[in-house]
């Protein structure tokens, strides 16, 4: 199966060379724009080896001005997030899926298609259970994030906390490390994070942070086309993306420069992300 | 007034002057200095005020453009930390490198802190209890001096509105008040600028100046607490010019002083020959010296370097020019009057200077007493003779005739022609018979001697003795009459007028 996918992909990549593209490969800003640009060099040069075509890297300014670019066409292939997914597929038609962003489970060392969000308090803080959570500053990252505002939202509001009334200050610090940084500094009392967040926090500051609450499996960034490539060029793309091995030097990249434990792309359908589609009403 | 002393009062005089001169430019450039200090006091302060001024400009306009762009406001609203950061890191910087907003903070209407500048996860911290934030609130704005974390700040506050109406918080755009801002704010090492408040002293140079400023102003703020004070301290290169002043004036009176005893000294110097030779002129002139006395005086100058040396020089070889014409008139005078004394044909005295002569003896005898006696002889038939052979052989018999008489006489007798030829000898410390033989001695000689032209000549002698009451005119008529006698008696014969009665 390997060897043919293998074939397959050479065949496509044969192909391609007579008709090479340009593409601009658009993600959002979930970590240090810095450090996002380095990986999906790493991925750009991956499906240049693929597909013959050229690629270069957008990291636009927030969660919104991606799915704009999508929506505008100014971005080829973009890496999504699960909220921007849903609402990109109910509001633009030409946006396509290709595929789904995979991790290793941090616990149980499974190649996954889902991660969670954890809601965080820093250890120094004294708060035990999201009890004790009342009163007390949060930060969120961003309103249109999954891991970082819509589910954990979800959760709160689901133990009796309403978000809007129940803090003293609410925040929104934009990305998930920031909210760490904030956590550490004793800036916000808790916050919302992705479970690779918070494994990266605790490799790098030890046990600073306690976890309040895990929600369920989130499935994981979507790979979407915006629909400004021909069906070809997409196709060559799709298959180099789910062509890529756990092992390969992207997956590396992003485990040592972001601290997500990336393991390739898997092909799921739509109704994968119906899990989501309810959380899309979050406020 | 002698010349010397006038000269030394023209010296004192001028150099007097000259060190009044410049002790008086001196004090003229201390008086400007004086103006111009109080100028750069003026224009110090006024510098600093419009430092301050602009700064609080600056802080304030930043506040504004912080405050008015939708983006914030909506951020502020939606308690976007990331966005008013990123807006507000791009205002700041570090006030060591003239950036003047060093800190920037957005607060929510309850007064969380939702971001802030450069701190970039310091936030969350709730304000509402301070006055700067309640009076924010209030006025929609602030510029001026407040606390922030517990020290005083430059702070410019405005209030974000959404739709320009609704307020949603406000931005703080401050900095420290730090030693270094003041001296940026100072500008200069010389001018201290310092901020004073109930509870705190900071100054430009870390401590405030106490008893070593020259003179201070304080500078209001226009709001909050506290205010400035600009104090001046004494500039090192203001201190080193006046030193450099008073070193001068000293100097000047120093040098005037100098040069003074210096002129002096070698006035005095210069002065002393001239003075010698003058004193010695004026000596002279009042008989109190003579020219050898002159002269000596001069001798100490001669062979002195320079004019004086010279001068003396001339004026000694003027003396000695003076002395030898001096002596040659003296001796001029002894000549002529020794010609008038004498008898030009045969140089024996004539008869003035026998009289003369005769005279002075009988003065001489009658004060101290002694004897002497004159001889009067006149030739025998003189006339005929100088009827045969004529005059100029008359004259050489004469001149004979006296040789002979000068001869045959003492050194001490003086002989002289008493007229025609008529001899008279004064013969001093002689006895009448003496003389009588000493007559006969000279008749003898004048026997056996040969004449010119073979002439035979004898003569005839009358002697006479003075006596204490003979004058000259008794005397001589008394050897007068002896010499009749010789003659009557038939010539060539002496005889005495002791041997006469009168």
């Amino acid at each position: 199966m390997r060897a043919f996918a293998a074939l397959a992909l050479a065949l496509l990549a044969t192909c391609a060379t007579a008709r090479a593209a340009e593409i601009r490969l658009g993600i959002f800003p979930s970590n240090d724009p810095a450090k996002l640009y380095a990986v999906m060099r790493v991925l750009g040069d991956y499906l240049a080896a693929h597909t013959g075509d050229t690629y270069t890297t957008v990291v636009t300014r927030d969660y919104e001005e991606l799915e704009q670019r999508v929506r505008e066409r100014t971005v080829d292939i973009a890496w999504v997030n699960t909220l921007n997914y849903v609402r990109l597929a109910a509001d633009v038609p030409a946006a396509r899926y290709l595929a789904t962003y995979m991790e290793r489970n941090e616990t149980t060392g499974r190649i996954t298609p889902f991660y969670r969000s954890y809601v965080v308090a820093a250890a120094a803080s004294g708060i035990a259970d999201l009890g004790a959570i009342r009163g007390k500053r949060f930060a969120f990252t961003d309103h249109a994030s999954t891991s970082g505002y819509a589910v954990p939202h979800q959760m709160l509001e689901e133990r009796g906390i309403d978000p809007g009334r129940d803090f003293a200050s609410v925040v929104f610090l934009k990305r998930h490390d920031r909210v760490v940084e904030a956590l550490l500094a004793g800036s916000v009392d808790a916050g919302a994070i992705s479970d690779g967040t918070y494994f990266t926090a605790l490799r790098s500051h030890g046990d600073a942070l306690r976890i309040l609450a895990e929600s369920d499996p989130i499935p994981l960034d979507a790979i979407v086309s915006s629909g400004s490539l021909p069906p070809a060029t997409v196709r060559r793309v799709k298959a180099a993306l789910l062509a890529m091995q756990p092992d390969d030097a992207f997956c590396h990249a992003m485990r040592t420069t972001l601290g997500w434990n990336a393991a390739g792309f898997a092909e799921r359908d739509d109704r994968f992300y119906d899990s989501v589609r309810k959380l899309s009403r979050v406020p | 007034m002698s010349f010397r002393f006038r000269l030394i009062a023209i010296v004192v005089v001028a150099i007097v002057a000259l060190a009044g001169l410049n002790l008086a430019a001196l004090d003229q450039v201390r008086t400007l200095d004086t103006e111009n200090f109080a100028a750069h006091r003026a224009e110090a302060r006024r510098l600093v005020a419009t430092r301050l001024s602009e700064f609080f400009d600056e802080l304030d306009s930043t506040a504004i453009n912080l405050s008015k762009p939708r983006e914030i406001v909506n951020a502020l609203a939606a308690a976007d930390n990331e966005a008013l950061y990123d807006w507000s890191s791009a205002f700041v910087g570090n006030a060591d490198h003239t950036m003047r907003v060093t800190k920037i903070a957005f607060v929510d209407n309850t007064g969380f802190v939702v971001a802030r500048a450069p701190d970039e996860f310091r936030f969350g911290d709730n304000v509402s209890a301070s006055l700067l934030f309640r009076q924010t609130k209030h006025d929609g704005s602030f510029v001026g001096i407040a606390p922030i974390d517990g020290k005083p700040h430059l702070v410019a506050t405005r209030v974000l509105r959404k739709y320009d109406d609704l307020p949603v918080g406000g931005v703080a755009v401050s900095t420290p008040i730090t030693p270094k801002i003041l001296s940026i704010l100072a500008g200069t090492d010389t001018v201290v600028l310092s901020y004073v408040d109930s509870d705190t002293a900071i100054s430009s140079t870390g401590t405030l100046p106490a008893g070593h400023a020259i003179s201070g102003v304080d500078l209001a703020v226009p709001q909050g607490r506290g205010h400035f004070r600009l104090d001046f301290l004494p500039d090192a290169r203001r201190e080193r010019m006046l030193r450099l002043q008073s070193a001068l004036s000293f100097g000047a009176i120093g040098a005037s002083l100098m040069t003074l005893g210096a002129l002096l000294f070698t006035l005095r110097r210069q002065l002393a020959p001239y003075q010698t030779i003058v004193g010695g002129l004026l000596e002279y002139a009042n008989r109190a010296t003579g020219l050898s006395g002159l002269r000596d005086r001069l001798a100490r100058l001669r062979g002195q370097p320079g004019e004086v040396g010279q001068v003396a020089d001339a004026l000694s070889q003027m003396i000695d020019q003076v002395d030898a014409n001096f002596r040659s008139i003296a001796r001029y005078a002894g000549q002529m009057e020794e010609m008038a004394r004498a008898d030009a044909l045969t140089g024996l005295a004539n008869r003035r200077g026998i009289e003369e002569a005769l005279e002075g003896e009988i003065r001489r005898m009658r004060r101290y007493g002694g004897h002497f006696a004159v001889i009067i002889t006149d030739i025998d038939h003189f006339k005929s003779f100088n009827d045969r052979f004529g005059h100029p052989t008359g004259d050489a018999i004469l001149r004979c005739f006296a040789e002979i008489l000068h001869a045959n006489s003492r050194t001490t007798d003086v002989i002289s022609r008493w007229g025609g030829e008529e001899f008279l000898l004064l013969c001093p410390d002689t006895r009448l018979d003496a003389a009588a033989a000493h007559a006969e001695k000279l008749r003898a000689a004048l026997q056996g001697t040969a004449f010119p032209e073979g002439a035979r000549i004898t003569a005839s002698f009358g002697v006479a003795e003075c006596t204490p009451s003979d004058t000259l005119a008794t005397l001589v008529a008394r050897a007068d009459r002896a010499l009749y006698q010789a003659k009557s008696e038939g010539r060539n014969a002496v005889c005495a007028s002791a041997s006469l009665r009168d």
